[in-house]
């Protein structure tokens, strides 16, 4: 049977057409992408969102249903094949949502229908059946998905390799293991340029998922807390090395993520006033990324912070998130109050 | 990794052009690289951290600082911040993106001292929120003179924040003043700022990258969550319906004509939600309000890949 899907020439011609705008044309003329209709990343997000909301909607006009998750997951899978098979869509957001939730609502109800209290088997069915939505669409965020609910699977099961109680570090190294062989394979040249994007995802979640199950382990015990931070700064290290070397964005990103991480086991080691830790961690990380865009700016070949394209959506996202952290306007300044301001409104918005 | 490199080089010179097709060529190589948005998110997270931090320094050390000490260290830290961004436009320089942030910090450090300042000093009396339309001004002033768009839009949000308006998801339905109504006011502030666009209408329509932009993006925004927040209230839902689908049949027209992808999907998002909405007040039933609602979004799916098709062809 052939499943509707881009083979790897024509999603390696679609990810050019994406990737270089102004060679769009130049690319689409050759039809090398066949029918194949792709989307920008804003456009895949109001997809994605229109396809939840018709989820819900038909969950509400199924309601009266006999077995209303398995006749509506069932149509929902339907629907989204339809998409792709039909308009030949592909990362369009819309028949990733609906894909999502119809796989997601069949498993649910062969589940209910199991009678079964084993919450890890559940967590894992579910997880399988996010893996194949995931390796169906080709899609990185349910693929990488999966394998986070894989690791609360085991942090839920019952028995233990390693001893009583030791499942969420059981989980934490399943996930490190993951993420470093993730980052191995990521080596390695593959011709569909999706299944590399699936390793980004677990290079990208996989240590902070792996920190979190560490601190999680030893809540509160300064040991746990050192190996937490020692493992931040071995992944943060390990992954600005290999993104640096193979030139890949994903290492750097998860890179970024693992420097948060270390900055939390930090406040949780010295105890600081949160405050300073935030004034300090802030004012650090602004001095060492403007310096780095002073020293790489100029640079015309290797590693530089010059723009190279044109992205509508990062120019947006900025914009967004100026007008996020700016003061909001307080109901009453009548008197000071000591909520210190929101998150990012750096108590600017007069609620003190 | 993958590498492109091989589909580039079947590309014919004469379709694509030159240039565009020897830069994309050394992306692929990895001749060279950008680190770009990573500094970006490293920027934005820094400086959101410092102001979170500061406005926690402010609440924990008020009585054992001082309010005179605490502005005149926010104040300082604020002007070193805007001596850098002045520096480097004395020096007729590029304003780098490090700098950018820079002076996004300075302004965000001094909303703070002066919103601070006013809460501890009532230095304005009754008329409290002005400080709001003086910060505007002076955020928008700062945008103009160091040239930038993330100055203006922190001056666009304290213009709104003055209108009684925040920008954050989910106030069109929690006005902060329900009494003299969101709607109204969210109007006010995209009608301004479509007013504030027509000064820039010199710019290319279609870079995104100018004054003209932000106004138009801020303007957009603003107006569907007027026009939500109108329909939201029982007295003006109607007016807030039509002023809905005028705005996205303004909005997505604009976005077809002007080959901004963002306006096509503003006008079809926040129209799809006022009308799910609207079908939920009016109808009342469960199942009939779900049914009704499937069919809205269905219908609004085939008209975004409707809407994207056209835009690809205007494009192309």
């Amino acid at each position: 049977m052939n499943i509707a899907r881009p083979t790897v020439t024509e999603e390696r011609w679609l990810l050019l057409a994406d990737r270089y705008r102004a060679l769009r044309s130049a690319v689409e003329a050759t039809g090398n992408g066949g029918a194949w209709k792709t989307t920008t990343p804003l456009g895949r997000g109001l997809g994605f969102l229109l396809g939840l909301f018709g989820t819900s909607f038909l969950a509400g006009a199924l309601s009266l249903f006999p077995s209303p998750l398995l006749v509506g997951g069932l149509l929902l899978i339907i629907a989204a094949e339809w998409l792709v098979a039909k308009r030949r869509v592909v990362r369009s957001g819309i028949e990733e949502a609906v894909y999502l939730c119809g796989a997601i609502a069949v498993a649910v109800q062969l589940l209910l229908w199991s009678d079964g209290n084993n919450e890890a088997l559940g967590v894992a069915f579910i997880s399988t059946a996010v893996l194949l939505a995931g390796w169906r669409l080709m899609n990185l965020l349910f693929t990488t998905l999966a394998a986070a609910g894989y690791s609360l699977a085991i942090a839920l099961a019952g028995g233990s390799l390693l001893g009583s109680r030791m499942n969420t570090l059981e989980a934490g190294i399943a996930c490190a293991v993951l993420a470093i062989v993730a980052l191995v394979a990521g080596g390695r040249q593959w011709r569909r340029p999706s299944h590399d994007q699936m390793l980004d995802g677990l290079v990208i979640v996989m240590p902070w998922l792996a920190y979190g199950w560490l601190v999680t382990y030893g809540w509160g015990r300064s040991a746990s807390i050192w190996m937490a931070l020692a493992l931040a700064l071995g992944f943060f290290t390990v992954n600005v090395v290999v993104g640096v070397k193979r030139r890949r964005h994903a290492p750097l990103i998860s890179a970024l993520g693992s420097l948060v991480c270390a900055g939390y086991a930090l406040h949780e080691l010295l105890r600081l006033p949160l405050h300073w830790m935030l004034i300090v961690d802030g004012a650090l990380l602004l001095a060492v990324a403007v310096l780095l865009d002073r020293r790489l700016r100029n640079l015309q070949v290797g590693v530089t912070s010059r723009k190279l394209d044109e992205s509508a959506s990062l120019d947006l996202l900025q914009l967004a998130g100026a007008a996020h952290i700016t003061p909001a306007p307080a109901a009453t300044p009548a008197s000071v109050q000591g909520q210190g301001g929101e998150f990012g409104g750096g108590g600017a918005s007069g609620r003190f | 990794m993958h590498d492109l490199s091989e589909e580039l080089r079947v590309l014919s010179p004469d379709a694509a052009n030159d240039a565009s097709l020897s830069k994309a060529l050394r992306l692929e190589g990895r001749e060279v690289f950008s680190i770009r948005a990573e500094l970006l998110v490293a920027l934005y997270v820094a400086v959101a951290t410092l102001v979170a931090g500061v406005g926690l320094l402010v609440k924990a050390n008020l009585d054992r600082i001082g309010p005179v000490a605490l502005l005149t260290g926010i104040f300082t830290a604020s002007a070193i911040c805007y001596a850098f961004a002045l520096r480097t436009k004395r020096a007729k320089r590029e304003r780098s993106l490090g700098l950018d942030y820079v002076l996004l910090l300075g302004a965000l450090l001094f909303s703070s001292a002066v919103a601070y300042a006013e809460v501890q000093f009532h230095l304005l009396g009754d008329g409290w929120s002005r400080h709001l339309l003086l910060l505007a001004a002076w955020h928008l002033l700062t945008a103009y003179l160091f040239r930038s768009r993330l100055l203006l839009a922190v001056a666009l949000t304290a213009f709104a924040g003055w209108l009684g308006v925040e920008a954050r998801l989910g106030t069109p339905f929690d006005p902060l003043y329900p009494m003299l109504g969101a709607g109204p006011r969210s109007l006010l502030c995209a009608l301004v700022f479509w007013l504030g666009s027509r000064f820039h209408a010199q710019e290319r329509t279609d870079s995104g990258n100018g004054f003209r932009d932000v106004y138009r993006q801020f303007a957009a925004n603003f107006g569907f969550w007027g026009a939500l927040a109108l329909g939201a209230d029982s007295s003006t839902r109607w007016i807030g319906a039509v002023t809905l689908l005028v705005l996205a049949v303004v909005v997505g027209r604009a976005g077809l004509v002007e080959r901004r992808e963002s306006f096509l999907l503003y006008a079809v998002g926040y129209s799809t939600i006022g009308l799910v909405w609207l079908e939920s007040l009016l109808l009342g039933s469960f199942l009939f309000t779900s049914w009704i609602g499937l069919f809205t979004v269905i219908g609004a799916v085939m008209l975004l890949l409707k809407l994207r098709a056209r835009l690809k062809e205007s494009t192309a």
